[in-house]
């Protein structure tokens, strides 16, 4: 009895003290009769005891709870309202948080959902809606901020009667397979875009090959005509405008070829700073002022092996390019060569590129930048964001296929409005590589007249056979011109012509020029073989000297370069002697 | 196991008695361990907590099979029960609260 209380009022609190605790045992006992009560507290000797109340509902929901337990993947259950009903170990462990302190909360307060692909938001619904589970991938980003793949089975639960009353999730973390898959992806994306420029290289170099060809023929003809209209100045204007254009087309054909990787080269040791500079210097006085260019080099930039011509025209074309893009905008372009070495972890950035010592130029630019799509075709020939008419879209397939040919590779990165660098990793020279001249072709010798020499010209392109025979006997040779490589070795080898050059093409159909010339010079050692192609590599070179072949010229050819070349060949340099 | 939800300020006594609306809750909720009728408890308070009584409630999860003598201390004499200590008066529930009022809390339904 409390006794700040008046007798009457005591009496009246501890009745209504009574009556509360009544209607709580009478509660007790309801709640134990509908099954809402789990356990029962008990007073013993050694103090409370706790009773569980296990019926065979508890019992069955036990062994469930047990079973969901041991699944490795985070099980979740919902109800209508999408409040967490129940949460497995493996949730609690994936999502770090514990089951009692979940329970009852919205699910987005467990996660927040990212769709890797939006459209599945709604599909997940209509799916559950219509079939009742769906399964798809998806992003949770937790309480603390990590984020994890998520490999979502998720089905509707239903009652006997067909009332939906919630959602069962199984939720498996699938972050680090999605690692993996991402790499294989990644790589299969490089394959994919390496072969992709390796035909478009192909293509190009063949359909430049045969350009080749045509600009051949109609320079041969431009020199004859020229000869033919000595007096006629109206015609000769024209020609030269023809020989112009065709010496234009003749340069962009170079360009395809370098795409194509089919141009010939000179390797040999080189200072990267050196070419740059020079490279920087004919950029200045091309852009004249109009964008100034900052150069940055450090001391230990490495030498490497590449030809000097090439380089240049990289880092020309980055230029060139970079300027464009700061048209309009304030800012100056960076170039910057260094020296880099690139670990096993570098490695994981550039997939192309293996551990060890590089000299990177790096051309940076404040321009307007380019978005992923852009970025994807920039090295594809003929891709350009130049208006019409401005731009070849060879500068940077250009870039591409000369950097291909010296193991050398190109990383882009840029974003829409916020400039681009492009960085250019060469390998550094080691002692091989130092080991390897300068793989160069020797001037011609002092010109002279045919004086009615043979020469027997194999060539399958015929306009362009006909004109190499008219522009030889122009110069007093006399020329056995044959399209049909079968037709010229048997008449060789039966002795039908004896002949004091030969010149063949390389790329014809059948026989090659190659083969044409190991069977010339296995039956005629001493005669000389002049071999012409638009291909040019190291390889052929190889090959052609061991086929006997003495001198190997680039399409289109330069008549004057042949024209020293035949005299070289065929008039012996004069002896000397010497008295003592 | 004695959890606190949502514990965002001390609970002030007439404050708390002041006015229901602004009125910090202080509730707890009395279980055995993670049986059926518990879980459902615990989700079915919260539940009612979020969304009737946001940011000012104090939910406090006493697992009375870990310990026995909070169970006497407090007089209670099954699981799951649900006390609230504040506002006054002190009320009590017993069951898995799939159907707990409204006014248990002192709430308009």
């Amino acid at each position: 009895m409390r006794a700040d209380l008046p007798p009457d009022a005591a009496l009246l609190a501890q009745n209504a003290d009574l009556r509360s605790r009544l209607q709580e045992a009478e509660q007790t006992l309801q709640a134990i009769r509908a099954g809402a009560v789990d356990a029962l507290v008990v007073e013993t000797s050694a103090g409370p005891q706790i009773f569980l109340l296990q019926g065979i509902e508890a019992e069955s929901y036990r062994l469930r709870s047990e079973m969901l337990a041991q699944v490795s993947d985070a099980v979740i259950a919902t109800d209508n309202d999408e409040s967490v009903t129940y949460l497995n170990a493996a949730a609690e462990r994936q999502y770090g948080v514990t089951e009692v302190n979940v329970l009852g909360r919205k699910l987005s307060w467990l996660y927040e959902t990212r769709w890797l692909r939006p459209e599945d938001k709604a599909a997940e619904m209509t799916a559950l809606r219509d079939l009742g589970h769906w399964r798809g991938e998806k992003v949770h980003v937790t309480h603390s901020g990590k984020a994890i793949n998520i490999d979502c089975s998720m089905t509707r639960m239903v009652t006997k009667d067909g009332m939906a009353y919630g959602r069962l999730a199984v939720f498996r973390d699938i972050t680090h397979q999605k690692g993996h898959e991402n790499l294989r992806k990644l790589l299969e994306k490089q394959l994919h875009e390496s072969q992709k420029m390796e035909a478009l290289g192909t293509l190009a170099g063949g359909v430049a090959h045969d350009f080749n060809n045509i600009l051949g023929t109609i320079l041969i003809n431009v020199q004859l005509a020229r000869r033919d209209a000595t007096a006629n100045w109206r015609a000769l204007v024209s020609l030269e405008e023809i020989d112009k254009a065709a010496r234009r087309a003749s340069d962009l054909v170079q360009q395809i070829l370098a795409f194509g990787r089919q141009q010939s080269n000179t390797r040999q040791v080189i200072s990267i700073p050196s070419a740059v500079e020079e490279s920087i210097r004919l950029l200045r006085a091309a852009l004249s002022g109009k964008v100034l260019i900052e150069y940055q080099c450090a001391p230990d930039t490495p030498s490497v092996v590449a030809d000097l011509t090439q380089v240049q025209q990289v880092v020309l074309n980055l230029g060139n390019n970079a300027a464009y893009a700061m048209e309009g905008r304030a800012g100056n372009i960076t170039i910057r060569v260094e020296g880099v070495v690139l670990d096993e972890a570098s490695m994981q950035r550039h997939h192309n590129l293996l551990p060890g010592k590089y000299a990177r130029i790096v051309v940076s630019d404040a321009g307007h930048g380019m978005d992923v799509a852009t970025q994807q075709r920039i090295f594809e020939p003929f891709f350009t964001t130049k208006p019409q008419g401005q731009g070849t879209g060879l500068g940077l397939a250009v870039v591409h296929g000369i950097l291909r040919t010296h193991k050398a590779e190109i990383v882009v990165h840029s974003e829409p409005g916020r400039g681009s660098r492009f960085e250019v990793y060469f390998p550094a020279v080691n002692e091989v590589a130092a080991a390897l001249g300068p793989d160069t072709m020797e001037p011609a010798g002092m010109a002279s007249e045919g004086r009615g020499r043979h020469i027997l010209y194999i060539d399958d392109d015929q306009p362009q056979l006909y004109a190499n025979k008219r522009m030889l006997e122009s110069w007093g040779y006399r020329v056995s011109a044959y399209y049909a490589q079968r037709e010229a070795l048997q008449a060789v080898l039966t002795g039908k012509i004896r002949c004091d050059l030969l010149v063949t093409d390389f790329n014809m159909p059948g026989t090659s020029g190659l083969e044409v010339a190991r069977a010339i010079h296995l039956m005629l050692p001493e005669l000389p073989i002049i071999m012409v192609s638009g291909f040019i590599t190291d390889e052929l070179r190889e090959q052609a000297a061991a086929a006997g072949v003495r001198r190997l010229i680039g399409k289109p050819q330069d008549m004057e370069e042949l024209r020293d070349i035949l005299q070289s060949l065929l008039i012996p340099p004069p002896r000397r002697s010497f008295l003592t | 196991m004695r959890i606190k939800s949502s514990a965002t300020r001390k609970p002030d006594f007439k404050a708390a008695t002041a006015n229901l609306d602004n009125a910090h809750y202080v509730l707890e909720l009395y279980v055995a361990g993670t049986t059926g009728n518990s879980e459902r408890a615990i989700v079915n308070i919260r539940k009612l907590c979020e969304e009737r009584l946001q940011g000012r409630y104090t939910l406090d999860i006493v697992d009375i099979s870990q310990r026995p003598s909070l169970a006497a201390d407090n007089q209670i004499i099954a699981a799951p029960t649900l006390i609230k200590q504040l506002p006054l008066p002190t009320r009590r529930f017993i069951g898995g609260m799939s159907m707990i009022p409204s006014s248990f809390l002192g709430l308009a339904s």
